[in-house]
């Protein structure tokens, strides 16, 4: 079989060019946003306490299952987000997801499905001091800093389009989108930044 | 007192030498009716225009009575007025809210042809003819005649006009914020409440209409706080809120929805106060908040007295004359009298003397008050009248002389004869009315306070606290803590330590808060000729428009208000509301509480339609979904259409091509040599489990158990009504894992109906649905050439029948790309449905177009599709069913299991009524002449020539002209079809054109035994 990550492809973005809107004076930082590029991502099912897929998840991502609502665990390029308690998603790099799969969809882990997403979503990183502003222009969830805290990750609508938000860091957060809605998602977040200035960088 | 006109004309002739919180460094320029004035930043349009001398600035909406300025803040009724030019032009806007900018500006309305001269008032001279529900009256017969009558009114109602450019060049923006402790309001409560809040941690939201925070203070000069002056306060107060991470401070931004679970909606009027609006910046932004807790510190709106003339200019609100002289440093007269039932007015009194103008006299309706206020008016030898009343403020378009009289305070009567008092300006005050519109708003409930006279705020529906003057606590100390206590006790509910921030000092003048209980003064002149004393100004409501009303058997509040339009008009009836309510009772001889009130809907000002729709316009209104070929097909010319938020290729013309030539073209093109089609945008889920094929077999209608690994099947999916939902092809990846497909539009509903009957009907079933819709790029190769050119490609799989026959599916490589190939077929044709990982999407469209380009390989659309696939009578679900369509009816009864225990919809189909002979049934129709295209939704009749109305059969749901057989097709769902194989039907034409008649066929047109399916 062919390995996808021989391969060069097109992200969902691949499309859309670097752009930016200029700072306007007396803002207190821009807001960049960035392509990922092709990040693998991986559809968990199962239950939460499937011992086989625990410890898989463990040995392949680096982390435990999350299992708090809203959650995400990382270790290095490798993340888990909790999706809900019998779904989660796995992050990793391009070219990651057959290695995964393989030692996650094994007969012995029983009642699982685990299914490579990695061209269904696409995803953005948004960063700067008014990154939750931005966020917030457009989605209901509450993003002060008290109450979305890095290790969170929600799933609401930005405007129109479903998305996963994850806060990387205090002003860092990652939205994943369907790839046909991510042109959408990116005219949002550029246009929501015009106020503060922002530099959209392609992948 | 006054500034000398000669020293300095730029601030107005009726500018204060000192005082008000204008910048007197900063005089700025701006025009009301074309012509230019001066006035200082700091200044709002109205105090800048009275600065002038300049009262009259509107006519009203019914009379077209002249108006001016009655009040200082956002419950204007008179002074709206249209600002800025060309697509940035805004009408109604209250002239007490504009903040002055340079070069602004502004008009007078519903006027003409000019303010001083309007043509519309002869209303007023006719308004004997023009009482309460005039138009309902009197325009109700002849009915016929309500479309001449309308054009007339239409055209005389209605207040202001907007941009006739509709290209609104400025950016509205929305936002959402969640917050512990929202404060709407930042007057002295309102800060109290933000500093309890605050200091205990709490995350607080304090929003304030006006441009700075300080509410009534700032137009207070005889109060000081802590034994300094009021603003010293505040300015330490806001500094302290300012420099508190967890509080938001928001000025100019107006709190105007209330809803369910502190749900709240409010305008921030970010640039507007600026005149020219920087481009990355919003004009306005809707600011959406969830609170947990609200405090409600909107303060009092002070109420107009009824009597005669009460709506002339140079009549104004006590409260704002004095906010005027205060706040603004004008003199909004010179010689001035003042009218009350209560204490507040003498504070205005003494402001006005104290400001220079000649205060002629105080008209108190009180008996015999004795208060420390009317001491000391009586000590600095003011005129006081007690148990007078002004009776008719007289003037043409300005107040010239007060008529006052002597009355009977328990009933209003007058007697003693009238004098006169010329004056050019009335200040007015009847009580102060709580605040409580977002309280009402909010489903919160209210008490009538008999001493106060006002509704005060009982019980809560939501999380919130009504506090101070809004709370009905006059006493400014009093109000203070009020707010102190709720700010700490909102914070303390939303789980921090709140205490009572401690509220200063106040030394202020002692009031007492109780007016006079009388709502109109009794007119000495005779019955009908008195003039007229307005309640509501907005809507040129007078007090016999409402004593009509009730005369003419309207008891109930809600009918008056309707009736008569009182408090209906864009101020909400916040000047109105208990005047009108005290006349009614007066009327019943009730009391109010008796009577009700009405209940306040948003917005409580309004709200701009820019500022609620944001930045969801244009290419941001909705998704626009496109797939991995999108380019290509912008490329290479394709015309779209919307598939749901889809945008698909949906025909790609040549130059010079009609789409009908482009169409036919492809059309042909699929059924000669070969056709490519982007079906990327179908619904693919991901189904996996032991119990996965059971899950199918309960879901579609037929049997899925038995189906070989490898191979793949079509699906009828059924509501529990019986009624078609969906189609697909599904196939099995393995023994339990199955890859389904969906319709374009179906396929979110889908996948949420399977997790729904998984998850509350069958949740003993292993099986997980995953979505895998955009995983894939889909590229439909179609059409006898398709297997040449799959083998130019270097298919890794061998294509013959028997390898790979027709219904199964082979994971392979192609033009080296990992590739899932699909052997079904939508076109009749030999058909592969080739899946690659969406990031190679393109790459293999890219490589299938190369390869077939020997063969004329041919780019299709949608259109094309539906033309192929009605070619061969399949049907597409939502345009052949519409959700009352079962399988029987589509003449698909081979795919319903007969044999299996239940699937969805199995129980309704059985019902006597779904296996009725005249149900509507689809079948195929083919005109007489095979050029003429039946209409799609054209209805059916067996006799075109029956009287009108004519018993229909059924309608048209597709029909297209077909390349490939020469002539015209088309399906229909006509009662009792499939029973009338053979027989003529007839189409009548909406436009006068001949009916078209056709022959009622099988839907199998082209290929009906299917030999074409293997190429």
């Amino acid at each position: 079989m062919v390995k996808l990550k021989n391969i060069p492809g097109l992200s969902a973005l691949s499309a859309a060019k670097a752009s930016a809107s200029p700072q306007p004076d007396g803002s207190k930082g821009m807001v960049v946003i960035r392509d990922t590029g092709l990040l693998d991502k991986i559809n968990l099912r199962c239950q939460a306490d499937n011992p086989v897929i625990t410890k898989a998840v463990k040995r392949m991502v680096g982390t435990d299952l999350p299992t708090a609502a809203n959650t995400f665990n990382q270790a290095g390029h490798r993340s888990i987000i909790w999706l809900g308690p019998d779904e989660w998603m796995i992050m990793a790099e391009n070219g990651a997801s057959d290695d995964i799969t393989a030692e996650l969809d094994t007969p012995e882990a029983g009642h699982v499905a685990v299914v490579n997403i990695s061209d269904a979503l696409g995803a953005v990183t948004i960063e700067g001091p008014h990154a939750r502003d931005v966020l917030a222009k457009n989605c209901a969830i509450d993003f002060h800093p008290r109450a979305f805290t890095k290790g969170m990750a929600v799933q609401s609508l930005l405007s129109h389009a479903g998305v996963t938000i994850l806060c990387l860091e205090d002003d860092k957060m990652m939205v994943i989108g369907r790839t046909s809605f991510m042109p959408y998602i990116l005219d949002l977040l550029s246009d929501s930044s015009i106020e503060y200035g922002y530099d959209y960088q392609a992948a | 007192m006054f500034k000398s006109s000669s020293k300095n004309h730029s601030g107005g002739d009726m500018r204060l030498a000192s005082g008000g919180r204008i910048n007197r460094d900063k005089p700025l320029q701006f025009t009301f009716d074309g012509k230019t004035y001066g006035g200082y930043e700091g200044d709002t349009l109205a105090s800048a225009l009275i600065a002038n001398g300049v009262h009259l600035v509107g006519r009203s909406f019914k009379y077209h009575r002249p108006r001016g300025i009655m009040t200082a803040g956002s419950e204007e009724p008179n002074a709206l007025i249209r600002l800025g030019e060309g697509a940035k032009i805004e009408p109604n806007i209250r002239a007490t809210q504009i903040e002055l900018y340079p070069n602004l500006k502004s008009e007078s309305q519903n006027r003409w042809p000019s303010l001083n001269f309007d043509l519309g008032a002869v209303n007023s001279v006719v308004a004997r003819m023009l009482p309460a529900a005039f138009y309902y009256k009197t325009f109700m017969w002849p009915a016929s005649m309500w479309m001449t009558y309308e054009h007339f009114i239409r055209k005389a109602a209605g207040l202001g006009k907007a941009a006739t450019d509709h290209n609104d060049p400025d950016r509205y923006e929305k936002t959402n914020a969640h917050t512990d402790v929202l404060v709407v309001g930042g007057g002295a409560s309102g800060l109290m409440a933000a500093l309890s809040a605050g200091r205990a941690g709490a995350r607080v939201i304090l929003a304030d209409e006006q441009n700075e925070f300080g509410g009534w203070l700032l137009s207070e000069s005889d109060t000081t706080l802590d034994g300094h002056a009021a603003d010293r306060w505040i300015a330490d107060a806001v500094a302290e809120l300012e420099a508190m991470d967890n509080v938001t401070m928001l000025k100019r931004t107006t709190v105007f929805g209330y809803m369910d679970h502190n749900y709240l909606t409010m305008m921030e009027r970010v640039t507007d106060h600026l005149g020219e609006t920087p481009k990355h910046m919003p004009r306005q932004k809707m600011w959406k908040i969830r609170a947990k807790h609200v405090v409600l510190a909107q303060g009092t709106h002070e109420r107009p007295l009824v009597f005669g003339g009460n709506d002339r200019p140079g009549v104004m609100l006590s409260s704002a004359v004095r906010s005027y002289i205060t706040r603004y440093g004008v003199a909004p007269g010179r010689r001035a009298v003042v009218v009350t039932n209560n204490d507040d007015a003498y504070r205005t009194a003494l402001a006005l003397v104290d400001a220079g103008v000649y205060l002629r006299a105080i008209i108190d309706m009180r008996p015999a008050p004795a208060t420390p206020l009317v001491s000391e008016a009586m000590r600095r030898g003011i005129n006081v009248y007690t148990s007078h009343a002004l009776v008719d403020a007289e003037g043409t378009r300005h107040v010239g002389r007060a008529k006052v009289a002597r009355i009977n305070p328990k009933d209003g009567s007058i007697t003693g004869d009238a004098f006169y008092l010329d004056c050019d300006l009335v200040a007015m005050s009847a009580g102060f009315t709580p605040i409580v519109n977002l309280h009402s708003q909010a489903r919160g409930k209210l008490d009538w306070d008999d001493q106060q006279l006002c509704f005060r705020p009982s019980t809560y529906h939501e999380a919130a606290q009504c506090v101070g003057a809004s709370n009905g606590i006059f006493d400014l100390g009093d109000a203070m803590a009020d707010g102190a206590k709720a700010g700490a006790a909102a914070a303390t509910a939303a789980g921090f330590k709140g205490s009572d921030a401690k509220a200063p000092q106040v030394d202020a003048p002692v009031q007492d808060y109780r007016p006079l209980a009388l709502w109109k003064v009794v007119s000495d002149a005779n019955p009908g000729a008195g003039p007229k004393a307005f309640i509501d100004f907005q809507n040129d409501v007078t007090a016999s428009d409402i004593k009509l009303a009730v005369r003419e058997g309207y008891h109930s509040v809600e009918h008056v208000k309707r009736y008569t339009t009182n408090g209906m008009a864009t101020d909400q009836g916040k000047t109105s509301n208990i005047n009108a309510l005290g006349i009614i009772a007066d009327q019943l001889d009730d009391k109010i509480p008796n009577v009700g009130t009405t209940t306040f809907r948003m917005p409580y000002t309004p709200a701009s339609f820019g500022g609620i729709a944001g930045r969801e316009i244009k290419g941001l209104f909705d998704p626009i979904r496109g797939t991995r070929m999108d380019q290509w097909h912008h490329d290479h010319g394709a015309t779209f259409e919307h598939v749901g938020q889809w945008m698909r290729a949906w025909y790609y013309p040549q130059s010079g091509e009609s789409m009908d030539d482009a169409v036919q073209r492809e059309v042909k093109a699929a059924r000669t040599t070969a056709g490519l089609l982007d079906a990327s945008t179908l619904g693919k889920i991901d189904i996996r489990g032991k119990d996965a094929a059971e899950f199918l077999n309960r879901v579609y209608t037929n049997a899925w158990l038995k189906l070989p690994v490898g191979r793949c099947r079509y699906g009828l999916m059924l509501k529990d009504d019986g009624m078609v939902m969906d189609d697909g092809v599904t196939s099995r990846l393995g023994e339990n894992h199955f890859h389904m497909t969906t319709t374009t539009g179906g396929a979110a509903g889908v996948l949420d109906w399977l997790e729904e009957w998984h998850q509350t009907e069958w949740p003993e079933l292993e099986v997980y649905m995953t979505s895998v819709t955009e995983q894939w790029s889909v590229s439909t190769l179609s059409g006898p050439n398709a297997k040449k050119i799959m083998n130019k490609l270097g298919c890794s799989v061998p294509l013959d029948d028997e390898n790979f026959p027709f219904m199964s599916f082979k994971d392979a490589t192609l033009a080296g790309l990992p590739v899932r190939i699909f052997r079904i077929s939508f076109t009749g044709e030999l058909s592969y449905e080739i899946n690659t990982p969406a990031r190679l999407g393109l790459a293999l469209w890219k490589n299938i177009m190369a390869a077939g380009e020997e063969f004329g390989i041919t780019p299709y659309g949608t259109e094309a599709m539906h033309v192929l696939r009605a070619e061969k009578g399949f049907i597409i679900v939502g345009q052949e069913t519409d959700g009352s369509v079962t399988p029987q009816d589509l003449g698909m009864d081979w795919i319903v299991s007969k044999k299996k225990d239940d699937y969805i919809g199995k129980r309704a189909l059985e019902r006597a009524s779904m296996s009725l002979d005249n149900r509507k049934q689809l079948v195929g129709l083919v005109t007489e002449n095979p050029k003429d295209i039946i209409p799609e939704g054209a209805h059916a009749v067996l006799d075109p020539n029956q009287p009108m109305p004519m018993e229909m059969l059924g309608q048209v749901t597709s029909s297209y002209y077909s390349p490939n057989l020469g002539k015209s097709i088309a399906m229909a769902l006509l009662k009792g079809g499939h029973k009338m194989m053979g027989e003529t039907v007839y189409f009548p034409m909406i436009d006068g054109q001949p009916p078209i008649k056709a022959t009622i066929t099988d839907t199998a047109f082209y290929d009906p035994k299917g030999e074409k399916i293997n190429g």
